[in-house]
């Protein structure tokens, strides 16, 4: 609480005087200033006396380390803390917020779990500022002050592989409550990436208190749009998906991770980013457009990851009820890795304690915040992962005032609060981000935390989510006994249909697969993926006009849609109409230039139709795509039919380097070595002997 | 207690004016005395371009501003900090659709007439100059970072109405979350 200090150093002028005018308050005041003048002039004379901080040696490494990272121009921060006269200006300030830790913002209680992003100032620290700004804050010998940190202003992970902005800024009002934002963004990417590590740039860092990102992998949100004219729609909690176990928060102050023993997860071209943004109004009209950075990993992690959630019991408060509690637990089946904790409330949340129990009765403190302020949402990260056992617990509390003594209480008087995902509603609960160590692990984890999030929740989303785990680990009836349950609960979602065709299609199950997709074009007329499925099962199903009609049909609402072109020319080709399979492919190969399926169909559907030129580009670009002995081989025997000889002699040569075992290889350039009278080195081949020069 | 307190701002008043010309200027570097035109009733209310918290309450002051200048209430926004020049003021006033008229209190004279310590800090003197009510707009902010979703006090409205109609001001102070003034 801000208080009147009794005694107010800084008050020490020169200009209007009263030292004529003492009453009660201005006694100690004017006792304090000649003090304080004595102080004053003692230091300017005889030099800063050894024990008193000064600002070069004491405080500028503090306050450039701790403060400078958000307090500089264009952050979240107001003002800016890049040399003395900024810092001695604000000192007061700085010497109050960082006594009652109220900067730098953290929230976890002292000496309970230990956190690599921990912000906050240790004792000492906080005693030599507050010295400092008694001292009359005294700048010291500012030539031997460290230099400001410097920013550069730009990405701080360097130049980015993909950024996805706001399409169109979100206008934010002068006044009024926080505003919880979603924006739907597509990362108009090609293919599939691994994400290794992001970063965030707010746009307007006064105004974003902070933002998650989330992502839609099923495009379940692409519709969601609001009536009040701007881009996004208001809530604080969607059904997204956190992507592979990755948790990301970003906060004013976080530094982005750089990538992690390879860690990364997956984002397809199919896959919506859900930027959530906690806005805060500042008094003015503040235009809001973010963006995020994206690096990419050059494979898939090979660390698994899962987001662990446990909490969400039923919420009932009571109008005045000031400590109503919540209390979950959670046991994990498999050995994990705890790296992070994210707790989760809304305005009356107070305090939330998590801790693990191994299965020796060890306790484990995580994490406890025993003045929970929804405002300030961060993950923490543990400085050194978790390591728990199977069967270890882990139990958590969430304690809620709902008094019209908290602050924070969005009601007057208070009324009724219950379980809900909008802010007015009230949430608890704390999200992990937990490595497991094996595939088999992995799904057993995903399998278990789904089945309890339908058991709690009951929610489609959930069983669509326990049908997504159970396909994953190939349990083809609990996936169908999942997906089924999701419909029955929202025969309008969509993925529920469509994911249970696919189970259907992959498990040769033809007929189910295909009522599945009817159901989801049922829900979604347009939809290609549902259509060029569909078509492959009649293909299946030997219904080829079916097949045809499908695929065109998807075409025709997606003429972009590089898979369409491309099972369309496989249908051709399988009729043998090579010259029809061939444009389809081509058109596909346009479309999805890096796709190494499509290139190889193309390459072989050319050379079957006699356009050698054509197959053999193809295969080039196939090859440098990726670097493959089938599809150098099947280059080598294009060229040496078209009797490019030479040509072919160098990639069969390449393919021996690559594959010595590989046989076929060895005997291709053996007969092409034959037919260009080179017999010596032939037999070389032949015995195995010759290292052919690639 | 308050009305010994009062009394003796009071006599600082008289004497502050007597032993100093009142220092705040507008933009123009045109000397300002807030207080010298009659009015039933004279807000000052302290703000600086670089506190987020008295930055947020602009569409309060400004509705203020509206609410109450057709009934008398003579209102100035003051900058007092040390770094405030009509460079920045004018920028700040334009940046945020500031309306009421604004002074810089260069030498702090105000500041030291009023005892504000905060920004946003108000000083509401009566029809007699006398200063009637100290502290914050309303109960909004709890601390720097901790705000009420619902405002539920208004005791800067309550003490300008109290004003305007001649009645006794009841909440005559109230502490203020916000930014220190820095002092010269």
């Amino acid at each position: 609480m801000p208080h009147r200090p009794a005694l107010t150093w800084l008050r020490a002028r020169a200009s209007c005087d009263k030292l004529g005018n003492v009453n009660g308050r201005d006694a100690a005041r004017v006792a304090v200033l000649v003090a304080g003048s004595l102080a004053a002039s003692a230091c300017t004379k005889g030099g800063t006396p050894s024990t008193a901080p000064t600002f070069a040696r004491d405080v500028a490494p503090i306050v450039y380390a701790r403060c400078t990272p958000c307090h500089r121009p264009n952050q979240a921060a107001p003002f800016a803390f890049l040399d003395f006269e900024d810092v001695k200006a604000h000192a007061e300030d700085i010497a109050e917020v960082v006594r009652e830790r109220i900067m730098p913002p953290w929230r976890p209680a002292r000496g309970y779990g230990a956190f690599s992003n921990d912000r906050s100032l240790d004792d000492t620290q906080i005693e030599t500022i507050v010295a400092w700004v008694k001292a009359g804050a005294p700048p010291g010998d500012l030539s031997h002050a460290p230099p400001p940190p410097r920013f550069d202003g730009g990405w701080r992970l360097g130049p980015p592989d993909l950024v996805v902005e706001m399409p169109q800024p979100y206008v934010l009002a002068a006044e009024g409550e926080d505003v919880y934002r979603n924006f739907v963004l597509d990362s108009a990417l090609e293919g599939r990436k691994y994400v290794a590590a992001w970063d965030f740039d707010p746009g307007n860092a006064p105004a974003v208190h902070h933002a998650i990102v989330n992502l839609d992998r099923e495009g379940m949100l692409a519709a969601l749009e609001s009536n009040d004219g701007q881009p996004g729609v208001d809530g604080m909690d969607l059904p997204t998906a956190s992507p592979d176990g990755f948790y990301l928060v970003w906060a004013p102050g976080n530094q982005p991770n750089a990538p992690v023993d390879g860690r990364s997860w997956r984002l397809d071209g199919t896959t919506n980013l859900v930027l959530q943004l906690h806005l805060q109004p500042t008094g003015r009209r503040e235009s809001v457009q973010s963006r995020i950075a994206l690096y990419f990993a050059d494979r898939p992690s090979p660390i698994l990851q899962t987001t662990l959630r446990v909490g969400d019991k039923p919420i009932d408060i009571g109008p005045g009820d000031k400590d109503f509690r919540i209390e979950d637990s959670l046991e994990v089946p498999v050995n994990v890795e705890l790296l992070s904790a994210f707790p989760h409330a809304h305005y009356l949340g107070k305090e939330t304690k998590v801790w693990a129990v191994e299965p020796s009765g060890k306790e484990v403190p995580l994490l406890h915040i025993d003045d929970w302020d929804f405002s300030w949402q961060d993950k923490y990260v543990f400085r050194e992962p978790v390591q728990l056992p199977a069967g270890s617990v882990i139990h958590m509390y969430f304690t809620y005032d709902n008094s019209a003594e908290n602050p924070r209480n969005p009601n007057r008087p208070p009324i009724r609060v219950k379980s809900g995902l909008r802010s007015v509603d009230e949430m608890g609960n704390v999200t992990f981000e937990a490595r497991v160590a094996n595939p088999e692990a992995h799904r057993t984890l995903r399998i278990a935390k789904y089945e309890r999030a339908l058991e709690r929740d009951g929610t489609a989303v959930s069983a669509y989510n326990l049908g997504n785990a159970n396909a994953g680990a190939r349990r083809i009836d609990d996936a169908v006994t999942a997906y089924r349950r999701a419909i029955e609960l929202d025969p309008k979602l969509f993925n529920a249909h469509y994911n249970l065709g696919n189970l259907f299609k992959s498990a040769g199950r033809l007929d189910e697969a295909e009522a599945a997709y009817l159901a989801a074009l049922e829900v979604r007329e347009h939809s290609v993926a549902a259509l060029v499925n569909l078509g492959l099962v009649h293909k299946k199903q030997g219904r080829r006009s079916d097949a045809q009609k499908r695929f065109e049909q998807a075409i025709g609402f997606a003429p972009n849609m590089a898979a369409a072109h491309a099972n369309l020319g496989v249908l051709h080709r399988e009729s043998k109409d090579f010259d029809e399979a061939a444009k389809s492919f081509a058109r596909a190969a346009k479309l999805s230039p890096e796709n190494v399926q499509i290139l190889r169909f193309a390459a072989q559907t050319a050379d079957a139709a006699g356009k050698t030129s054509e197959a053999v580009a193809f295969y080039e670009r196939t090859l440098d795509v990726r670097d493959d002995v089938r599809d150098r081989t099947a280059l080598g025997i294009v060229l040496a039919r078209a009797g490019r000889l030479k040509e072919a002699t160098e990639h069969f040569r390449r393919v021996v380097a690559q594959q010595p075992s590989f046989e076929g290889g060895r005997r291709n350039l053996v007969q092409v070595l034959r037919q260009q009278g080179l017999e010596e080195e032939a037999q070389a081949v032949e015995r195995g002997s010759s290292t052919p020069k690639p | 207690m308050w009305r010994a307190a009062l009394g003796a701002v009071l006599v600082a008043l008289a004497l502050v004016t007597l032993g100093c010309a009142e220092g705040a200027v507008d933009v123009n570097g045109r000397r300002v005395d807030p207080l010298r035109e009659d009015a039933p009733a004279t807000l000052l209310l302290f703000v600086a371009e670089a506190c987020p918290i008295s930055n947020r309450y602009v569409p309060e002051i400004n509705r203020l501003y509206r609410d109450y200048r057709a009934r008398g209430l003579r209102m100035f926004l003051v900058y007092a900090n040390p770094g405030s020049e009509p460079k920045s003021v004018v920028g700040h006033v334009a940046d945020y659709k500031i309306e009421p008229p604004v002074l810089i209190d260069r030498e702090q004279a105000l500041v030291d007439k009023t005892e504000v310590e905060r920004t946003p800090e108000a000083a509401l003197f009566d029809a007699t100059d006398t200063l009637v009510y100290r502290g914050r707009i309303d109960d909004r902010f709890v601390t720097y970072t901790q705000r009420r979703n619902r405002v539920t006090r208004r005791e800067l409205r309550d003490a300008i109405e109290a004003v305007l109609e001649k009645r006794p001001v009841t909440v005559k102070t109230t502490t203020v979350a916000g930014c220190h003034i820095d002092r010269r």
